[in-house]
């Protein structure tokens, strides 16, 4: 599923629940880290109780998680389960796009 | 008579008993007193005057033990080069005049250094008629400090030196805790344990094959034994004495020490260079917390401990003195106190800052050495546009270890027992040893982010 998918399937499905992979998985990771149940797609981090530390440890997760890279203090403008899910797509499209082979270009 | 000729009558005093076993066969105390004869006619053929400072690089053996003890009978003054860099930076540092350097076989050279220059604090030594040793710091922040100390201060803790134990000379000859142990086990008629072989399995072999009582070593090497399966079963019943210094000790590696050697009794020494390992006694219920002796005043600044004492050095002779006007030397070790007692936390210069909150790395690694697969553990900081500096952990694990869930298991167990700030963001695993030559975990300063 590509993000516009992920968009549409959201509309679909009602705004708050969680949709596409990469929602759920961060939707884990920020239990696990707020120690929290399972926050809704449109949460806010900094209203669920995310801090400096907190956020700073998310970060570091998500780059290892998902292979990609974060630059420091990202999720401060993606603070919602929704933003930063679609960040983390767009981050790995751009990562996929750059390692793809030269030929590509000419397909 | 000074401290040195009596450690020398002691000496004699031991005649026929075993002052050596081990790797290098077995010497009596007269051996190793004709072996002291026979390097003082050398040196007297060699030329090699009071005030000399002469560098020795070597692994113990009798020839080495005898041939520093040759040197200091005319009162020169003895570098002890360490075997793991650039020798000629270590001699020049020394302001060496010579060097004697012997290999593993057994064989020696022997090489004046010309244009060899001398130190104020060298002067002094020669001008007092005293002898020297000048040990090198493990320069873990920078370029190794060569720390000058007179003969008869070092000598100072040896008035009394304890029960003649079988001790397995396990810290490098030219470490600050090797010497200690090499003097204090002479001195008092035991036995010193040579080996050239410093792993687990092969410490274990050897307390079983030579009868160690006593272990001087390092934490980081007391958890890689415990960490080390038990593939063959040898006799460690010998062991009456198993003693730590150079870095904090944490409670998980004391628990599985006692179970795996339940008759040996566990202490801690404190050892620096800088303050010549002035004697100290563990608490009996817990050698995380010792006392020092008499000779040794402490006070403590800002949680830090400072330290005045006869057995402390002259000085660097490469950098300004550590000491100050008043004979305090900072010791850099933030410590706990209750009463007389302290107990090491860690280096201040270690102390990780995030976001202004203050993590010691040594408490972060106790908590992850909790976990039965932790081999060793470095934690440092790393440094965070944000936060100035986040907690990262390098751990070491056996060579086979499933690393896939390990990392949650270790950040679940530090969510638990430690504040959000001191739980490690990064957790990298590795299958190396995190040790150095001396048997200390290879610090790393604050990381780039």
């Amino acid at each position: 599923m590509n993000a516009d998918q992920g968009s549409i399937a959201a509309m679909n499905a009602g705004q708050n629940e969680l949709v596409t992979p990469t929602e759920q998985k961060v939707a884990m990771l920020w239990s696990e880290v707020l120690q929290i149940p399972l926050p809704r797609a449109e949460d806010d981090f900094i209203e669920l109780g995310g801090d400096s530390m907190t956020l700073v440890m998310t970060e570091y997760r998500i780059m290892e998680d998902f292979s990609i890279q974060l630059r420091a203090g990202a999720m401060l403008e993606a603070r919602t389960v929704r933003a930063l899910a679609q960040l983390i797509d767009a981050e790995q499209r751009k990562s996929a796009e750059s390692s793809a082979p030269a030929s590509a270009d000419f397909g | 008579m000074s401290r040195f000729s009596e450690f020398l009558n002691k000496l004699s005093d031991h005649a026929s008993k075993q002052c050596i076993d081990g790797d290098d066969g077995s010497h009596t105390y007269v051996q190793l007193i004709e072996a002291v004869a026979a390097w003082s006619t050398h040196f007297d053929e060699l030329d090699v005057a009071a005030g000399t400072v002469v560098g020795v690089r070597s692994d113990y053996s009798l020839q080495a033990i005898a041939a520093v003890l040759a040197l200091l009978v005319r009162k020169a003054v003895v570098a002890m080069i360490p075997r793991d860099r650039d020798v000629s930076t270590y001699l020049k540092d020394a302001h060496a005049a010579a060097v004697l350097e012997f290999s593993a076989s057994g064989k020696y050279e022997w090489r004046r250094i010309p244009h060899a220059t001398s130190h104020v604090l060298i002067e002094k030594l020669r001008s007092q008629g005293d002898g020297g040793i000048i040990l090198f710091t493990s320069g873990s922040s920078g370029r190794p400090k060569a720390a000058l100390q007179g003969l008869e201060r070092f000598l100072y803790k040896l008035r009394n030196p304890g029960r003649p134990y079988r001790t397995l000379a396990f810290m490098l000859f030219d470490h600050i805790g090797g010497l200690d142990i090499a003097f204090h086990t002479l001195a008092a008629g035991g036995t010193l344990i040579l080996t050239r072989r410093r792993d687990p399995e092969a410490v274990l072999e050897l307390i079983e094959r030579y009868r160690v009582e006593a272990l001087p070593t390092s934490p980081s090497f007391l958890r890689l034994v415990c960490a080390t399966p038990i593939n063959v079963q040898h006799d460690t019943s010998t062991l009456k004495v198993i003693s730590y210094s150079s870095e904090p000790m944490d409670p998980s590696t004391l628990v599985r020490l006692s179970e795996r050697f339940p008759n040996a009794r566990i202490t801690q020494k404190y050892g620096t260079t800088e303050t010549g390992s002035p004697r100290s006694i563990s608490r009996p219920d817990d050698s995380l917390w010792l006392k020092f002796k008499e000779g040794v005043e402490t006070k403590i600044i800002d949680g830090v401990l400072w330290i005045r004492t006869e057995c402390a050095i002259l000085g660097y002779l490469n950098a300004t003195s550590p000491v100050d006007e008043d004979g305090w030397y900072c010791t850099g070790d933030q410590v706990d106190v209750d009463g007389e007692w302290i107990r090491v936390r860690g280096r201040v210069s270690d102390t990780i800052n995030v976001g202004g909150e203050k993590a010691s790395p040594t408490e972060i690694e106790q908590v992850i050495l909790e976990q039965d697969f932790v081999r060793a553990v470095i934690v440092f900081g790393e440094k965070h546009p944000l936060m100035g500096q986040v907690v990262a952990a390098e751990i070491s694990v056996a060579p086979d270890f499933d690393t896939k869930d390990a990392a949650a298991r270790v950040r679940r167990h530090c969510r638990q027992r430690l504040a959000p700030h001191k739980i490690p963001v990064r957790i990298l695993f590795t299958d190396q040893d995190l040790t150095s030559a001396r048997q200390k975990l290879q610090r790393r300063g604050v990381q780039g982010g």
